[in-house]
């Protein structure tokens, strides 16, 4: 897993993404480009950050669809607009789309790179988030269904006897539980291992099948 | 019906007169009655006083006479249904008799009162109705009576009152001839102008039928027929009075003349009387006929297509003007000169000279026909714009000494036709700008590309100077691609500054199919935002033909903007765009689109200016776009297609060499 960001161009205008490609080239980044929203759907994605500067009017699948298509998939990645001919109900959706900008062109190497690094932060924090979700995740799924019934329970604030009352066991058994999944989730404290389940999205379950992780994309 | 009520009133009245046989028995309800009672029964059932008895609360009857059954003519039976006299119940006396008859029951022993029923054939009947209430514990609870037809009296009530009263006086003065018919088309009454008219003494006339006097009198026919069987008061008949009808009229000894008819329907108690007007038109006809003949004659002379004839002795130089010669030219009536040095006078400065000496020549010397275009001095100094032919009178091979000049002002069509020239060359500009107005977006867009890719690439550049050790040959590779895209831009604004280009450009050997392709990109952005699938449609090797490029492409721009208005909002837009040769030599636009199709009824006049159906267009289009194509001496249509859509095409012949 490299951190070099990539800069993805999409562009049907052969003379503007040479020069946009260029430009990002001379400036350092690393850069892939395509002549449609289809070809970069059927790239590959480089698993490390980046961020896509996208033409609005496309034939084809226009840059606001792609954007739409790519909020939708769980993979989300921060949008820089490039426009010919834009108009306020235009940059509007793509701005409420989460775009990082909206630029007219011809637009200026400085609001372009500006924004590129604008978008590459944001890119940058969504990975470094959901790669920490996907490692507590991995933790969290090495536990027994038991230690995660205790899990469920201790988070909602129940003492160790308590907590021995409703899964009928002794307090000295859910005491060995608990220290095993604070150590398997690496949390140091109650504190950190409340705070791992909000963004796991546990839910307390009485007694029974342990709860598991909702849908992680929900979570930013 | 109505005679038929008429009829039967004329049997009745209150007379006891014994009537025909045929009556019912008595009904079994009397069986228990005395035999005096029966007797009496007997006897009014022999007349036509109905003997009833019903119950007082809601009328409906319990023994009605079996003369009923005539009177109005339902059976019996009917009679006894529930509601029966009330369903029977003429509407207009309904309120008044129900008030009359609560009250009536309240307050005493027996009523009298008089009223209309309408029988089963809609004839509408007046009855005398005498009642006798009998109560049980104070309430009244069984009624008794006699019904009375009294239509005879009413309706000869009704006749004094109309005819003596109203009609009579107002007839005798009415200037024109009248006649008052009865319903049953018999001549009621006529006044002395009628009788002069038709060449009878009144008395003669009365009571002879209308169709004698005046056959065929279509209006009076359905007035009556509306009217049938509806005696009193009844509703309007659909024919209007007061439009005065051409018919023909016959007078005593079967003289017949030319005459105009016009009715009036006087609704009356008795009954409907018309009043008809009759009036003599043949001195006027002769006179219309004169008039008509002596118009034929202007109008032989003035099937030139004059305005004024001017009738000319050139012995004299006398000029007699026929037509509004003064007013023409605003002068007052005979100001204008009446001579022929007076009107040579007249004529423009720079005019008269020419048009005296064709006179001189053709006139005076050959005496032979002539014609001539002039400006003429008016009134207010203005100029008018005439042409002349004059021909000589021919007289018996004589040498003639008369010309006959046919004069027409010609000046409104001469402004009208110069406007008309500038006004479509400032539609076709107003049309060309406004479609580029449309346009402009797509344009911008077109132009921001190359210029965005100008703008990277020197900032790379001066980025790629930035650094230690520049590479010449990537500076030289991002310069060379500025160069391309500064050309790349001049010449979208090339396209768009011949597109605004107001004057007419000269005709040059063209590729059509690469001009057609040529707006195709122009139009590129606009296409692809609407979403709009282009499909083309192209002959390969197509051979140059000549046009003016400018407005060739102007025809198709405007064929694809309509194309893609056709097109709005829909899913699958497609647009077919091609260049096809024919066999002859022709070559073919086209463009199809897949829109809701033209509608026939506009199919027709598409080409017209101002036929829009857009609410924001000129309208001017599609009529540039037909000027356009056959200025180059081409042929436009547009058809709908089979599957949907519509095409619109034009074919220009084939180029020759250029001259």
């Amino acid at each position: 897993m490299t951190d070099e960001a990539t800069v993805f161009v999409v562009d049907d205008d052969p003379s503007v993404r040479r020069s946009v490609v260029r430009l990002l080239q001379t400036a350092g980044y690393r850069v892939a480009n395509f002549d449609s929203a289809e070809a970069f759907l059927e790239g590959e994605r480089s698993p490390g950050p980046g961020c896509l500067v996208l033409d609005v009017r496309m034939s084809g699948m226009t840059g606001l669809q792609l954007q739409r298509r790519l909020r939708v998939s769980g993979r989300p990645m921060a949008v820089v607009f490039i426009t010919g001919h834009g108009d306020v109900p235009m940059s509007v959706a793509a701005m409420k789309g989460g775009a990082v900008d909206f630029l007219l062109k011809p637009f200026d190497d400085e609001a372009l790179l500006g924004a590129i690094d604008r978008a590459i932060t944001r890119d940058r924090n969504w990975l470094k988030e959901r790669q920490e979700l996907d490692g507590l995740r991995s933790r969290y799924d090495r536990l027994t269904p038991r230690q995660k019934q205790v899990f469920s329970l201790v988070v909602t604030g129940l003492l160790n006897k308590q907590v021995a009352a409703q899964l009928g066991t002794s307090e000295k058994t859910i005491k060995v539980h608990r220290a095993r999944v604070m150590a398997t989730m690496r949390a140091g404290s109650l504190a950190d291992l409340v705070r791992q389940a909000e963004r796991l999205q546990l839910r307390p379950v009485s007694n029974g099948a342990g709860s598991g992780p909702s849908d992680g994309t929900k979570v930013q | 019906m109505g005679r038929d009520a008429t009829a039967t009133s004329s049997m009745t009245e209150s007379t006891m007169s014994a009537q025909g046989a045929g009556h019912d028995p008595v009904a079994a309800a009397a069986s228990a009655a005395s035999p005096r009672e029966i007797g009496f029964r007997r006897l009014l059932e022999a007349t036509s006083i109905i003997q009833w008895e019903a119950d007082a609360r809601t009328r409906d009857f319990t023994y009605v006479g079996s003369q009923a059954e005539r009177l109005l003519g339902f059976p019996l039976d009917e009679w006894y249904q529930p509601a029966f006299w009330l369903t029977r119940l003429h509407p207009d006396d309904r309120e008044r008799v129900l008030r009359f008859r609560e009250e009536a029951l309240v307050e005493r022993e027996a009523y009298e009162l008089e009223y209309r029923m309408v029988g089963a054939h809609g004839e509408v009947l007046w009855l005398h109705d005498v009642v006798a209430v009998e109560r049980v514990d104070g309430e009244p609870a069984i009624i008794r009576g006699f019904l009375i037809d009294v239509t005879g009296r009413k309706r000869a009530e009704g006749i004094a009152r109309a005819s003596e009263a109203r009609l009579g006086q107002l007839l005798e003065q009415a200037p024109d001839a009248l006649i008052a018919v009865r319903a049953d088309g018999s001549i009621a009454f006529v006044n002395r102008q009628a009788e002069r008219l038709f060449g009878y003494a009144g008395v003669a006339l009365v009571g002879r039928s209308f169709d004698e006097l005046v056959p065929g009198y279509g209006e009076l026919r359905r007035l009556l027929d509306a009217d049938r069987g509806m005696v009193v008061e009844e509703s309007v008949p659909p024919v209007k009075p007061g439009q005065l009808k051409p018919v023909e009229a016959i007078g005593a000894g079967g003289r017949r003349f030319p005459a105009e008819a016009d009715l009036n329907p006087l609704q009356t108690d008795e009954g409907l009387v018309v009043v008809i007007t009759v009036r003599d038109v043949s001195a006027r006809l002769a006179a219309d006929t004169a008039l008509r003949e002596s118009e034929e004659r202007f109008r032989i002379a003035a099937a030139l297509g004059a305005d004024i004839i001017a009738e000319i002795d050139i012995r004299s130089g006398a000029v007699v003007w026929f037509g509004q010669v003064d007013a023409a030219l605003g002068y007052e009536r005979g100001e204008f000169p009446r001579t022929i040095d007076g009107w040579a006078g007249q004529l423009h400065p720079e005019d008269r000279e020419r048009v005296v000496a064709d006179v001189q020549r053709h006139v005076y010397e050959r005496r032979e026909g002539l014609s001539a275009e002039f400006r003429i001095q008016a009134k207010d100094l203005s100029y008018r714009h005439w042409t002349v032919r004059a021909a000589p009178r021919s007289e018996d091979g004589r040498r003639p000494t008369t010309f006959i000049a046919v004069c027409q002002d010609i000046t409104a069509e001469m402004v009208a036709r110069t406007e008309a020239l500038q006004h479509r060359d400032a539609l076709a500009h107003v049309a060309r700008v406004s479609a580029l107005g449309e346009l402009t977006g797509a344009l911008a867009h077109e132009l921001n590309q190359p210029l965005a890719a100008m703008l990277s690439n020197a900032q790379a550049a001066l980025r790629m100077l930035d650094t230690s050790s520049p590479e010449p040959s990537l500076l030289a590779e991002v310069l060379r691609d500025i160069v391309a895209d500064d050309r790349r831009a001049s010449a979208i604004i090339q396209r768009l500054r011949a597109l605004m280009r107001h004057d007419t450009t000269a005709r040059e050997r063209i590729d059509l199919a690469q001009e057609v392709r040529e707006v195709r990109e122009v139009v590129r952005a606009a296409l692809v935002d609407r979403g709009v699938t282009v499909v083309p449609d192209f002959d390969a090797d197509l051979p140059a033909i000549v046009a003016d490029r400018i407005q060739i492409q102007q025809v198709v721009l405007n064929l694809i903007n309509n194309a893609m208005q056709a097109m709005e909002g829909q899913d699958d837009a497609r647009l077919v765009l091609g260049v096809r040769g024919r066999e002859d030599g022709w070559q073919v636009v086209a463009v199809s689109d897949s829109g809701s199709g033209i509608p026939p009824s506009r199919l027709r006049s598409l080409f017209e200016p101002f036929e829009t159906s857009r609410s924001d267009g000129l309208g001017m289009g599609l009529s540039i776009s037909r000027t356009i194509v056959e200025a180059h001496g081409g042929e436009i249509g547009a058809e709908n297609l089979r599957g949907g859509g519509a095409r619109v095409q034009f074919a220009l012949p084939p180029g020759r060499p250029a001259p």
